[in-house]
């Protein structure tokens, strides 16, 4: 009998402890699980809507891809469609790769067509807002392509006037070749392709026409 | 960090912070913590791209998949690792930039695939699930895999495509490239080798040495070591083990129980239980005179569908029936009947007559191998073990060979990047162990390679050689050939220019002439080498001709004399030019893009 009062009298002891140590933890200790549970409801509703958003950019994106897939020319209607998912993609998704492709994709569909002036506008737009340097890169090589095919030389040397990682050099060489060549300056324009063809060989790139392009205004020798 | 919370415990922001994990922990559960600090990376990993772990397992499976599809046969599989790492890596890359590019593909686009596979549809052409997963066993995957992979794919897809749909011709380009891939060139030509030079060519000892001292470097024996290498293989190991023949009778016994079975099944009954029980006699009765069991089955069974086929039921595999039906017919061989017994209101009497299953000789190869696999299992994980210990303290791997009972094989000379390496030693990550600091320099015992498949390695350099700079005598007739054919070209070349001054001047030159007319870029003949030079003249004016010489393969120089250009029709139209201008621009933005990211990312092997 003795015995179990005691027990009861530690039990008394153990909970009188216990209300002191809440008395003393407890606010603390609640606002730390409500924190928690905020921070967690948080981060998942705002990963939710994260992916919710990048959803939607790749099925918009898959809708691109398959209008544009097979390189026959468009009608007036599937050309505009593709300007509404391009413009979309890039105002929607702006901060995304699928909006630079978007606007890639834009871009040639309209080359294709012959408009070769809505095709400027938009690789203008995507190196204005581009997410992506790579990309940025290869649309403004794009660009000058277009200028050249407009006669315009003197813009399309502007244009290509920045810096390239090495993997685009050949690239940017060998269309600098073909505004000089459209400019007659022969000349630089050699020098530019031969070096389009160096670049091309060290970084094991594909040197697909620029060989044609030198060979065509070998000099006229002395020796 | 235990101890300091504990410590700590007062402050008020540690009793929010344990607030914190606790509910962290109720909601993910541990791994998720854990994961939370490991980052993406771990022990297991064979390589890893920016911090991302690729790991062990799925470089395995991934050899896996391409043995199982029949493409990589099994001799080639060791030597293929490397390659499938290699494009596990760069796919891991396209994988990064997708991602950080904010591109990704939603489990509901991934579904909708599946279904529209052709693959996964049945005879009517609608998705079949018991088709996916069939399909999906038989390439080496699961559902889960499957949907990952699938993923992946479909992202690094739309990468792609981004890059290949947004690449053009524009029309100059197609316009003048036509123009030039048509173009023909009329010329003839004239090929000179040492035969044609009035003197032969001679090297004198000087001229030999002077040669081996500006070209030291291409006389130079690399870094190189002897290896010798213990192999220790699961399955050669589980080989060595006996099976007795009873295991293996009691192992096809263990099969044969799952195996479906024809059964032949007499069905009494009857409402009244003794009724039963003597019919059921009466059956039995007949049986043991002889009578065939189907044909007591056409008599006497109830079950009338059955009864008219004698009584069979065709395959019947556990879980069809329930028990005790299931366990009667499992315990009976072939030919036997059971004695009778109740199930589901009635007596029945049933014969197996026939076992769906190879027999045991058939099958004796395949069950000899996986109790051999299974036996060797924990053999196999203290040989390893034991083969860690020994050649941990070891000086070289002589004693630890014959303690184990393992060959111990022998290298050539092999160099760091030696390609002459073959087998094992060939295989990623061996090399670079033998060629580590402690084991070239200090002559320790690699660690135990781990080179999947259920094989370790351990080598020891039995000996090594710096890098050495080959002396003269030893490479004196290959620096005869070098400098005889060097004198060879100059002087060929210094004969075919005079003979191009002559044709300048309009002499007529007597040379071997041929002559091509309407040669095209891609022609056959003749040799390219000519065709390039060819083309790279400039075009005559108008009377002239112009001249080149081009340096061919063996030693020989053509002089080249040129006579007019023109143009084939039809041969390369616009559209297909059109085409290869897209092709080949869509493939080096590929290219480029993979070639940056791999020259800007952080990638380690092992």
């Amino acid at each position: 009998m003795a015995r179990d009062i005691k027990d009861i009298d530690l039990e008394d002891e153990q909970s009188d402890a216990f209300i002191a140590w809440w008395k003393r933890n407890g606010v603390s200790l609640i606002a730390g699980v409500l924190l928690a549970v905020a921070a967690i409801l948080g981060w998942n509703a705002w990963q939710q809507h994260k992916s919710n958003q990048a959803a939607t950019a790749s099925q918009t994106y898959d809708q691109l891809m398959e209008l544009t897939s097979d390189f026959t020319k468009l009608s007036d209607t599937q050309r505009s469609q593709v300007s509404q998912l391009a413009d979309s993609l890039a105002d929607d998704h702006g901060n995304t790769l699928y909006a630079d492709f978007g606007r890639l994709i834009q871009a040639r569909v309209a080359v294709d067509a012959g408009d070769t002036g809505t095709a400027a506008a938009s690789l203008q737009q995507l190196i204005a807002n581009a997410h992506d340097d790579f990309l940025k890169q290869v649309a403004t090589i794009n660009l000058a392509r277009i200028q050249i095919d407009r006669e315009d030389y003197d813009n399309a040397l502007k244009t290509l006037d920045i810096d390239m990682p090495d993997e685009l050099k050949a690239q940017q060489l060998s269309v600098r070749g073909d505004a000089l060549v459209g400019l007659q300056r022969l000349a630089d324009a050699r020098k530019a392709y031969q070096a389009a063809l160096d670049t091309a060989k060290a970084q094991q790139m594909p040197d697909y026409g620029i060989r044609l392009k030198l060979d065509d205004i070998a000099p006229q020798e002395a020796s | 960090m235990l101890q300091q919370i504990r410590e700590h415990s007062s402050g008020w922001i540690s009793r929010v912070v344990i607030g914190v994990i606790v509910v962290v922990f109720a909601l993910f559960g541990l791994e998720n913590l854990g994961s939370l600090f490991s980052g993406g990376s771990s022990k297991n990993d064979v390589a890893t791209v920016n911090g991302d772990g690729i790991s062990r397992q799925s470089l395995d499976e991934q050899v896996m998949r391409l043995a199982q599809s029949g493409n990589l046969p099994p001799e080639r599989q060791e030597q293929a690792r490397g390659q499938i790492l290699d494009q596990l890596i760069q796919q891991k890359l396209l994988d990064q930039y997708a991602t950080k590019g904010g591109m990704t593909v939603s489990d509901n686009q991934v579904d909708q695939l599946i279904l529209n596979l052709p693959q996964f549809k049945s005879g009517d052409g609608k998705f079949s699930t018991q088709q996916f997963v069939e399909r999906l066993r038989q390439i080496g995957y699961t559902p889960d895999t499957f949907r990952d992979y699938l993923k992946r794919d479909l992202t690094t897809r739309q990468l792609q495509n981004g890059l290949v749909l947004g690449s053009f011709a524009t029309s100059a380009e197609r316009e003048r490239i036509t123009a030039l891939s048509n173009e023909t060139r009329d010329f003839r030509y004239a090929v000179l080798d040492s035969s044609n030079l009035t003197a032969p060519v001679e090297a004198s000892d000087e001229e030999l040495h002077h040669y081996y001292d500006q070209h030291k470097e291409q006389y130079v024996r690399p870094e190189q070591a002897r290896l010798d290498y213990l192999v220790l293989d699961k399955s050669a190991l589980a080989k060595n083990v006996s099976v007795s023949d009873s295991d293996l009778r009691a192992e096809y016994a263990n099969q044969a129980k799952d195996a479906a079975r024809q059964v032949s099944d007499i069905v009494i009954s009857e409402d009244d239980t003794q009724q039963a029980k003597e019919r059921m006699q009466q059956v039995q009765q007949q049986l043991d005179n002889g009578a065939s069991f189907a044909s007591v089955a056409r008599q006497f069974s109830d079950d009338k569908a059955s009864a008219s086929n004698g009584g069979d039921l065709g395959n019947v595999t556990s879980g069809i029936f329930g028990e005790p039906f299931d366990s009667t017919v499992a315990g009976l061989d072939e030919g036997e009947v059971s004695k009778p017994f109740e199930f589901d209101g009635a007596l029945h009497l049933v014969k197996v007559t026939g076992i769906d299953m190879p027999s045991f000789d058939e099958l004796k190869p395949q069950i000899t191998e996986r109790l051999q696999l299974q036996k060797v299992n924990s053999a196999f994980d203290s040989a390893v073990e034991e083969l860690g210990d020994k050649s941990f303290s070891a000086d070289n791997l002589d004693g630890v060979a014959q303690d184990m009972n393992l060959p111990l094989q022998h290298s050539d000379w092999v160099s760091k990047e030696s390609d002459s390496v073959e087998g094992v030693l060939s295989e990623p990550g061996v090399l670079d162990a033998a060629f580590a600091s402690d084991v070239l320099n200090n002559g320790y015992n690699s660690d135990v390679l781990d080179l999947g498949n259920d094989r370790r390695l351990v080598l020891h350099v039995n000996q090594h050689r710096e890098q050495q700079q080959l002396p003269f005598d030893q490479v004196e007739d290959q620096v005869r050939q070098a400098v005889i054919a060097e004198k060879t070209r100059t002087a060929l070349n210094e004969l075919a220019q005079q003979r191009v001054a002559s044709l300048k001047q309009g002499e007529q030159v007597t040379l071997g002439w041929r002559s091509a007319s309407q040669v095209s870029r891609d022609a056959d003949t003749p040799d390219s080498a000519i065709i390039n030079r060819v083309f790279a003249l400039p075009r005559p004016e108008q009377g002239n001709h112009s001249f080149g010489i081009a340096e061919l393969g063996g030693n020989r120089v053509a002089v080249l004399d040129l006579a007019s250009v023109g143009t084939q029709s039809g041969k390369g139209d616009e559209g297909k030019v059109a085409n290869t201008i897209r092709d080949a621009q869509g493939n080096s933005v590929s290219k480029g893009l993979l070639d940056l990211l791999n020259e800007r990312a952080t990638i380690e092997r092992q």
